[in-house]
């Protein structure tokens, strides 16, 4: 019998499927499509490479040559009004470059898959899972698949969903919520040509403030030639707007002048893509015998390009209670609960430094350019933090948010958003 | 350099550019008139701070204290 089963091959599954693998356990994914296929989310922040160096992934990285991210930069709605951030102000523990990555994910996820079968992993794509089974006792018994036309239940001592934004497990057990506040929509594509300015930032990733709620385009280089580009902003802006996908995105590019200018002689190389309805969490990610991990679990907003940093910390985590639970025998929801309650610690410090970010855009700009707080929120940036109370700066960031409120008469206060905070 | 010709150079060299580049006076309005924004007053605020070794406190950040030169030098002056 498998030892674990991993419904999904995306970042979160195949770490967890190679961390499984390096540990001798019989790890099995089941992947609904076959690799290499597109997927969002092309950016990565810098805690990522400390899994990839764990699972033994840091050198097919480096051979695989995809673009160095150094830092990171942000553009207000002003002609040269950058304000950037370098990783290397802020050196991580047994982290030994100054760099994480940009990636083509169709390449990315297909080089780690692989990776977790070079270590052991047994890899079935084209396979789609239809159902986690239970037993009478409620706990994950394995999975029932269909590979052609037949259906097949195969039996695992552990399940593990890693089906991504599909959430199967989380649709299934209905614990999946969408979030009270965030109802984002982004459309993007790749682009030739885009101009990437200034040469030492160039290769960061460029965030450009837009003039709705909520507002913001990406720039993110996939090779020396082609950049992804992205707007962002509340589905009911799109849904307003009325406009074709294509015309939508060029009105916001024409928004801010640095993005219009960035975007001045681009040329677009492949389709637009829409994606929608990406924020949301599951009320409960682990179970008896079953875990949830990536966004198959939880995901908020793109706007710090932590997604597959909290995917590959979920794995690096279920890993160690998954271990655990085999070195007791216990597979039980209370074996299994400590994973959940860590990885939640991580991705509500995520949450609640997003809404902060969203509630008063200004509050970031002054925060990275300020003595007192940079270091600070810049480790946030990094993707580490998985104890509130290690981020004191989000509560100076809450702090100051009252003292705008609180006056009529601060520089600040029209700029103040409808966003809940508490 | 006192600290309104200080403020001053600082503004006109580093906040405006090209078509806002203008003559300040010390009664010029900064912040009614839009010639500083709010990113323009998060670099000027950090200027300040460690140009004069002042710290401005969350809550002095508003208009009577940034509207003009004159304000901002009592500002500063009274640290």
């Amino acid at each position: 019998m498998n030892d674990v089963i991993i419904i999904g091959g995306g970042p979160a599954g195949s770490t967890l499927a190679s961390y499984l693998a390096k540990a001798g356990f019989k790890a099995t994914i089941f992947e609904a499509a076959n690799h290499p296929r597109p997927h969002v989310g092309e950016s990565m922040v810098m805690s990522s490479v400390r899994v990839f160096e764990e699972i033994g992934f840091l050198p097919v990285m480096e051979a695989e040559g995809f673009i160095r991210k150094y830092g990171a930069s942000w553009h207000p709605i002003m002609t040269n009004g950058e304000a950037a951030i370098w990783f290397n102000e802020f050196p991580q523990e047994r982290i030994n470059q100054d760099y994480t990555y940009h990636v083509d994910r169709s390449k990315l996820d297909l080089l780690m898959l692989k990776h977790a079968e070079s270590l052991g992993a047994k890899v079935y794509q084209g396979v789609t899972v239809k159902k986690v089974l239970f037993d009478e006792n409620n706990y994950a018994t394995g999975v029932r698949i269909r590979v052609a036309d037949q259906e097949m239940d195969v039996p695992a001592r552990i399940v593990v969903d890693a089906s991504g934004r599909h959430t199967l497990l989380g649709r299934q057990l209905k614990v999946k919520k969408n979030d009270p506040i965030f109802d984002q929509f982004a459309v993007h594509a790749w682009f030739e040509n885009v101009d990437k300015g200034n040469s030492d930032t160039a290769d960061f990733i460029h965030i450009y403030f837009l003039p709705v709620q909520r507002g913001w385009a990406w720039q993110i280089p996939i090779t020396e030639e082609i950049t992804s580009m992205g707007i962002v902003a509340e589905k009911e802006v799109f849904r307003e707007a009325k406009l074709e996908p294509a015309d939508y995105f060029n009105k916001f590019v024409n928004s801010n002048p640095d993005l219009a200018r960035a975007m001045a002689n681009a040329r677009r190389v492949n389709e637009f893509k829409l994606e929608g309805d990406y924020s949301y969490k599951m009320d409960t990610f682990a179970g008896n015998g079953f875990v949830m991990i990536g966004d198959a679990a939880r995901f908020v907003d793109p706007i710090f390009s932590s997604g597959v940093s909290v995917a590959l910390y979920s794995a690096k985590y279920s890993f160690e209670r998954i271990q655990y639970a085999f070195e007791t025998g216990d597979f039980s929801e209370a074996a299994l609960k400590p994973y959940e309650h860590k990885l939640r610690a991580g991705t509500e410090i995520w949450y609640e430094f997003i809404r902060l970010y969203y509630k008063l855009l200004p509050l970031f700009t002054y925060f990275i350019q300020s003595d007192k707080h940079r270091l600070e929120v810049l480790r946030l940036l990094q993707g580490e933090v998985f104890d509130r109370s290690e981020v004191p700066v989000l509560d100076a960031m809450r702090e100051f948010i009252r003292t705008v409120e609180s006056n009529e008469n601060h520089l600040f206060h029209k700029q103040l958003s409808d966003i809940p905070i508490d | 350099m006192n600290i309104q010709a200080t403020l001053e150079r600082f503004i006109v060299d580093e906040l405006l550019v090209g078509a806002k580049k203008t003559e300040l006076t010390p009664e010029t309005s900064l912040i009614n008139s839009g010639i500083i924004d709010s990113l323009s007053l998060i670099r000027l605020i950090n200027f300040i701070e460690s140009q004069f070794g002042v710290t401005i406190e969350d809550h002095e950040v508003v208009v009577d204290n940034f509207d003009t030169l004159n304000s901002l030098a009592a500002l500063i002056a009274s640290k």
